[in-house]
C-alpha cells in the first residue's frame, strides 16, 4: 500500500520527489531524523511503512526492556534487532513495520525514544 | 313594585355571570387536555427514538469488538500455522561461556508484546543482556545473547 502523506517539520529532510518509473507510479513516503540528548542518540528513519532505528546511549542500562515496550505502544512490529555493549556505550539497531491503520511521524518516534531513556537514567540514579 | 324589579334584575345578572364562568371552564379544560395529548405523544415518540439510538449504538460496539477478536484471531493463527507450516519449533538453549557469562539461543512464536516481556522477566532476574540479536521470519522469532548477572 502507497502512502502520500508528508511531513513538514523543518528540521526532516523529505524525498517525496524520488521515483523509480519502472517500478513506481506514486510517490514513496521517506523522512528521516536525528535526536540527541546528554546521553542518548537516537536515528530514525521512515521509508514507506518500513521504520529503522539506530539508538545509542552512554551508560550501561538494560534499554532492550523500555524500547521494546515503547514499540509496542507506538504500534511497531518488531522484525530485526541487532546490537550490544561497546565501550561505555550500548549501541541497537531495530527495522521496525507500521501496523495497518496506523501512522507515525519520525519525530514522534525520536522524541519518546529520548524521553524514555532519560527518563529510565532517573529512575536508575534514585534506585 | 320597585322592590320587585331590583330583585328581578339581580337574579338576571347573577345568572349571565354563572354561565359564563361555566363557559369559560369548559374552554379552559379543552385546551388543556388537547396539548397535554400532544405533548404526551410526542415524549412517547422522542423515547422510542432514544431506545433505538441506544439499541444502535450497542450494536455497533458489539460489532466492533466481534471484528477486533476476529482480527486477533486471524494473528494468532498467521503466527501459529506458519511455524508449523515450516516445522519451527519452539526452543530455548543455553550454554557457558565463561565464568560468568552465558550464551542463549530462543525460538517463540512472533507476536506483539513477546520480546517485551522476554525482555522484562529477564530484568527483573537481574540478567543483564551484553550482545543482543533477534531475527523474525516465518511467523518465528530467534533471539540469540550473551548474557551475564548484574552484579
Amino acid at each position: 500500500m502507497m502512502r502520500r502523506r508528508h511531513e513538514g517539520e523543518a528540521d526532516e529532510g523529505d524525498f517525496s520527489t524520488l521515483q523509480e518509473p519502472d517500478q513506481y507510479s506514486e510517490n514513496l513516503r521517506s523522512s528521516w531524523i536525528r535526536r540527541k540528548s546528554k546521553d542518548t542518540e537516537v536515528d530514525v528513519r521512515i521509508v514507506d511503512n518500513e521504520v529503522t532505528i539506530k539508538l545509542v546511549q552512554r551508560k550501561k542500562i538494560d534499554c532492550l526492556v523500555h524500547v521494546s515496550h515503547l514499540l509496542d505502544q507506538l504500534n511497531l512490529d518488531l522484525q530485526h534487532v541487532a546490537g550490544g555493549h561497546i565501550g561505555d556505550f550500548c549501541s541497537y539497531l531495530f527495522n521496525t513495520k507500521i501496523c495497518e491503520g496506523s501512522s507515525l511521524y519520525a519525530s514522534a518516534i525520536a522524541h519518546k525514544l529520548i524521553q524514555v531513556m532519560d527518563t529510565s537514567f532517573a529512575a536508575a540514579s534514585l534506585a | 313594585m320597585e322592590e320587585f324589579s331590583v330583585v328581578a334584575t339581580e337574579n338576571v345578572s347573577s345568572r349571565q355571570r354563572m354561565s359564563r364562568k361555566r363557559n369559560y371552564d369548559d374552554d379552559t379544560r379543552v385546551y388543556k387536555s388537547k396539548n397535554l395529548e400532544i405533548e404526551g405523544r410526542r415524549r412517547e415518540k422522542l423515547s422510542a427514538s432514544l431506545l433505538m439510538l441506544r439499541g444502535t449504538i450497542i450494536v455497533d460496539a458489539i460489532t466492533y469488538i466481534e471484528k477486533l477478536q476476529y482480527e486477533a484471531k486471524i494473528d494468532e493463527i498467521d503466527a501459529v500455522e506458519d511455524m508449523k507450516n515450516w516445522g519451527i519449533q519452539a526452543e530455548v538453549r543455553v550454554a557457558k561461556i565463561d565464568e560468568n557469562k552465558l550464551w542463549v539461543k530462543i525460538i517463540i512464536e512472533k507476536k506483539r508484546g513477546r520480546f517485551s516481556k522476554l525482555m522484562e522477566a529477564l530484568n527483573n532476574f537481574g540478567i543483564e543482556l551484553i550482545d543482543t540479536n533477534l531475527a523474525t521470519t516465518k511467523g518465528a522469532s530467534l533471539i540469540t545473547s550473551c548474557i551475564q548477572a548484574i552484579l
